[in-house]
């Protein structure tokens, strides 16, 4: 069932009034894009189902506290997915990050074209910024960012000790902040 | 407060997922006070959210909104929203001096109306609710006490706590001696707790005040709520 931005604003809304229905609709649309990014960082299956039903009861009592004119709805979603997923992983550490997330390319029936557009033009813009990062620091950033790299597992990924490794991000990130201009 | 760079790079890190655990709940507790470091954070949020698109989707098991429906019924989780909006009703009907029926029939009906708690309402003259709240400000935490089962339920709705502080509540009861008396400390200021009242007759609990207060970690060291404590009654939750 796609469902576009405006859509998931709306189930949001009712969501917020505890219609029951609504957010049934809303974990329909948006549950294969946040298990994506709960999984990439959890690894495990049973892990990210059970941090994926957390995240959804938050969605559910913090429905009320998305504000359209700060961002779309579904990163809105994602941001609490990934925090939580983050959360939780640095709680379990050491994280087992030899392992590959057992992710498929399902179709995704939440995902619209127009949603894509719109997402696509910022990721223009943010990959020409990484772009111009060194290979091993984009590396870092990335790997922390999607993957849920810690320092430390940067550290023994890039073979570089880990103060070394926060000066990269730390530099990375301001160049990035510059390169974005905002 | 921080420096600015330094809050720059907190803000930056904490979004890119890269500081330990004790660092990001550090971060977590301190964006709710901070309000430079919280516009720093939701920056680098909308700065590399794009990045998401690159994560493919995946299934989880088809059984998962269930356990998440569940969950939601057996913690009585509500949307805070319609929390604040119902306490906003509360107010009107104050303001109105319809008077304390009034007040309970509202959050009755609310409650109906959401068939959140209505499973939970067995014996339903048994239930009882509380808000605390700073003067006119948004609820900070909702009490519902079922008296047949002695238990109560706290949730949270807008509770937010210097870092190395802790939520304590307290009952206060002339049968209890002159002073409150602690129930113990909240175990989260996010989900809901529930404690056992056992020891006290529903009399007794119907007639007494309850307060929250902010304590150091472990609790009052007087043994007394600090100063500032948030006070409330019962109301029955159903007629």
């Amino acid at each position: 069932m796609a469902q576009s931005s405006a859509d998931l604003i709306a189930l949001l809304d009712r969501t917020s009034k505890g219609d029951r229905k609504a957010f049934a609709a809303l974990y329909d649309a948006t549950n294969m894009k946040l298990f994506g990014i709960v999984l990439r960082i959890l690894r495990k299956q049973e892990i990210a189902e059970e941090i994926l039903q957390e995240v959804y009861v938050k969605i559910w009592h913090r429905s009320g506290d998305f504000r359209a004119n700060r961002g779309s709805p579904i990163t809105w979603m994602a941001t609490i997915a990934r925090n939580h997923s983050l959360d939780e992983v640095r709680k379990r550490a050491p994280v087992f990050v030899d392992e590959p997330a057992a992710i498929e390319n399902v179709a995704d029936p939440g995902k619209t074209p127009e949603g894509r557009v719109e997402a696509s033009e910022d990721m223009n813009r943010l990959e020409i910024c990484l772009s111009q990062l060194e290979e091993q620091k984009r590396e870092a950033v990335m790997l922390a960012y999607l993957d849920g790299y810690s320092r430390a597992e940067l550290s023994e990924h890039l073979g570089q000790p880990v103060n070394t490794v926060k000066t990269w991000l730390h530099r990375s990130l301001k160049n990035l902040k510059d390169c974005l201009g905002k | 407060m921080m420096a600015q760079e330094e809050r720059e790079n907190t803000a930056a890190e904490y979004v890119l997922g890269t500081l330990d655990a004790t660092e990001r709940s550090a971060i977590s507790a301190r964006r709710n006070v901070d309000t430079a470091l919280d516009a720093e954070i939701a920056g680098w949020e909308q700065r590399l959210s794009p990045l998401l698109e690159q994560v493919g989707s995946a299934r989880p098991r088809a059984d998962l909104f269930a356990a998440v429906e569940q969950k939601i019924e057996s913690e009585q989780i509500l949307p805070k929203a319609s929390v604040i909006s119902l306490r906003r009703q509360v107010n009107i009907w104050k303001t109105a001096t319809v008077g304390a029926a009034a007040i309970a029939a509202s959050i009755c009906a609310f409650i109906v109306s959401t068939g959140t708690l209505a499973p939970q309402l067995t014996g339903q003259d048994q239930s009882f609710v509380a808000v605390f709240q700073d003067n006119d400000k948004l609820p900070r935490f909702v009490m519902s006490i079922n008296l047949e089962r002695r238990e109560l339920t706290i949730r949270p709705v807008d509770a937010s706590l210097p870092e190395g502080k802790t939520y304590q509540l307290w009952i206060k009861q002339d049968q209890l001696g002159p002073k409150p008396k602690s129930l113990g400390l909240l175990a989260s200021k996010e989900a809901p707790s529930r404690k056992a009242l056992d020891q006290f007759d529903p009399g007794l609990l119907k007639a007494a005040t309850f307060g929250i207060s902010i304590e150091p970690e472990g609790g009052s060291v007087t043994g007394q709520p600090s100063p500032g404590a948030l006070h409330s009654k019962l109301i029955p939750a159903v007629f």
